[in-house]
């Protein structure tokens, strides 16, 4: 089942992947983004099996910027930067390295057995559903997503803006050009790996090129190569398995966060953290509970993406957005029609977990300083240089630059704003699967609104978004109650 | 948190504008055979969550006093010849070709944030053997 080549893309892109989370500045999205033009030309399980490796690695090498630098690499690891730079400072930098790899990998290995049970369940399941579900379903996605974020109105506006870019080009409705203004290469809508490109790799140069003058991150742990194996592969492994059952709790916390749609590591980890902070764990705890939750997410958030082809996440709105472009439905069809590559997935999330996390965690333990050193400057500038490559090489045509030049642009107004680009990007994704299911609900049923409150599953659905907005905005308001206490 | 205001602002302003935008084009959208709205729906229904929501953010956003005096332009240089820079791409493209395209605009990157002109030569370099192997050899770009 798991040939030589996908091997070999799971090994290269786990180590791509710990490279650009590693790197502050650098995301698990940006890594993916800048590979999706790779992929389009590689056989579809080869091509998973990286982004297995990239997506998974990616996350977990988050740590290595928080130990040497204090800054994570992924938004994921800042939950709990504060307590695993402690550690590397207090300890050593391989241990606490150490300590997050085997907590990823132990994490990421609950996360897949929730995986392969959760997705063939539930694809059983989806079997049933309707438009009316699916509406529900991508509607949950959509509020859960505005939810997770800060400012509920700029990630209502992100979603907002990317449903909107989603719809230039032929609706699902009648089959009519729309927001086209007669050019024809945008009847296929905007090229969605272009719009990753530019919102996540040109926003991201640009960004850099506002903030320039902004002083570099400069290590402060002095990453010694002594007794690195030591540390790595005795104690931290030892130290992991003394807290197992915290682990075993935020795994499964991490991977209940992540099957959310919409959700993702970034809240599992906060969540995973925040748990054991108010449990009064120590430094090591926080970084256990945090490391393997946010590992654990990442193979969660693919439970929907499989079996309902709802995004649990930004990076599996990317993963959904390949599944569109190589003609691959996601959902039921999924394991009807294409079970080899799912098989295949499984595999390489079980190969990455078992091997390649702790692997990747060593080599990053022995090269910490070296990785954080390689000038800012060349690095943006080899992303610039890909950004353009990666856009011309989707559809080989120079118009798409301009596209990804407006987008970019605008990528940068949202992040000096603050406004979620991950929010935008699940928008570009769940934006037409809503809008089909609206409307083939409401032509089937000659706009006869009931009938999305008629089966029972609907029902249940339309009332878990309902729970979801109370009960979220319930917690929102006791936050920020305790907040305006705690301030004097 | 000031700076954040004044990006904040202008997203708002946007996104009204946008949402105006949407609704107008909308209007010339055909309707279903039963009369009832077909493809103008959904982007309506987008229309009035951008306008209301860039209205809530930028009410409080315009209400900051000097939100215009905090050096937003000075920084946008740079940025700004970037962006110039690739509006030149499309036509630079087809004449240098891919390789040569990439490895300028990675230097061009690099030189903008003030690297070295050796490790920038060394960039350009290396962004052309990357380009040239993966994507031009290997992936028949």
């Amino acid at each position: 089942m798991f040939g030589l080549e996908s091997l070999v893309a799971l090994v290269l892109g786990s180590l791509y992947g710990a490279i650009f989370g590693a790197l502050p500045g650098l995301t698990a999205t940006l890594a993916l983004s800048l590979f999706i033009p790779i992929a389009l030309f590689l056989e579809p399980t080869v091509a998973f099996s990286a982004i297995v490796g990239i997506t998974a690695t990616a996350i977990f090498a988050g740590d290595v910027g928080a130990v040497a630098v204090r800054i994570p690499g992924t938004p994921a690891s800042a939950a709990y930067t504060e307590e695993i730079h402690e550690l590397g400072r207090r300890r050593s930098p391989a241990l606490a390295l150490g300590i997050a790899a085997f907590a990823s990998a132990l994490g990421s290995l609950v996360g897949v057995v929730f995986l392969v049970g959760g997705s063939l369940g539930l694809a059983q399941v989806a079997k049933q559903f309707s438009s009316f579900e699916y509406f529900w379903l991508v509607l949950l996605g959509i509020i859960s997503g505005i939810l997770a974020t800060p400012s509920l109105l700029k990630g209502m506006l992100a979603f907002a803006f990317g449903m909107l870019i989603a719809t230039v080009g032929v609706d699902p409705a009648l089959g009519t050009p729309r927001f086209t203004f007669g050019n024809v290469s945008l009847l296929g809508g905007v090229p969605f790996i272009v719009a990753l490109i530019a919102f996540f790799g040109l926003s991201e140069v640009l960004r850099a090129l506002y903030d320039r003058h902004q002083p570099a991150p400069r290590p402060s742990a002095e990453a010694t190569q002594h007794q690195v194996a030591r540390s790595y592969f005795l104690e931290a492994p030892l130290l992991v398995l003394r807290q197992r059952w915290l682990l075993l709790r935020s795994s499964l916390l991490g991977t209940f966060v992540g099957f959310l749609p919409g959700a993702g590591s970034d809240l599992a980890a906060w969540m995973s953290a925040n748990l054991a902070r108010m449990r009064k764990n120590r430094g090591e705890q926080v970084v256990v509970a945090g490391a393997g939750s946010n590992n654990a997410a990442v193979a969660g958030t693919w439970i929907p993406a499989l079996s309902l082809g709802i995004p649990g996440d930004t990076l599996t709105a990317i993963v959904l957005g390949m599944f569109m472009v190589l003609g691959i439905t996601p959902g039921p069809d999924l394991f009807r029609n294409n079970f080899g590559l799912v098989l295949q997935i499984y595999g390489a999330f079980f190969l990455v977990s078992v091997f390649l996390l702790p692997l990747s965690g060593f080599i990053a333990a022995s090269l910490v300083n070296q990785l954080i050193r390689i000038p800012r400057p060349l690095l943006l500038g080899g992303v610039m240089g890909l950004c353009l490559v990666g856009t011309y090489a989707i559809n080989r045509n120079p118009a798409d630059l301009y596209l990804m030049l407006v987008l970019g642009a605008f990528g940068l107004l949202l992040q000096k704003g603050g406004f979620p680009l991950g929010q935008l990007i699940l928008g570009l994704v769940l934006g037409p699967l809503l809008e089909q299911y609206l409307m083939v609900s409401l032509i089937k049923t000659h706009w006869d609104l009931t009938a999305f409150f008629s089966r029972p599953v609907a029902l249940g659905l339309a009332l878990a978004n309902l729970l979801l907005v109370l009960g979220m905005l319930y917690l929102r308001a006791r936050q920020a109650r305790q907040v305006r206490e705690v301030r004097p | 948190m000031q700076q954040e205001r004044i990006w904040e602002a202008l997203v708002a302003g946007l996104a009204v504008l946008l949402g105006l935008g949407t609704w107008y084009l909308s209007g010339s959208l055909p309707t279903t055979e039963e009369g009832y709205p077909g493809p103008a729906l959904f982007p309506r229904i987008l229309a009035v969550v951008l306008v209301l929501g860039g209205l809530a953010l930028l009410g409080p956003a315009l209400w900051q006093r000097q939100w215009w005096q905090a050096g937003l332009l000075g920084r946008l240089g740079p940025v700004g010849v970037l962006l110039a820079a690739l509006g030149l791409a499309p036509w630079l493209l087809p004449r240098a070709g891919l390789v040569v395209t990439a490895a300028l605009y990675a230097m061009l990157m690099a030189t903008l944030l003030g690297a070295r002109w050796a490790a920038v030569l060394g960039l350009g370099l290396a962004v052309a053997g990357v380009v040239q192997g993966v994507f031009v050899l290997l992936l028949k770009v």
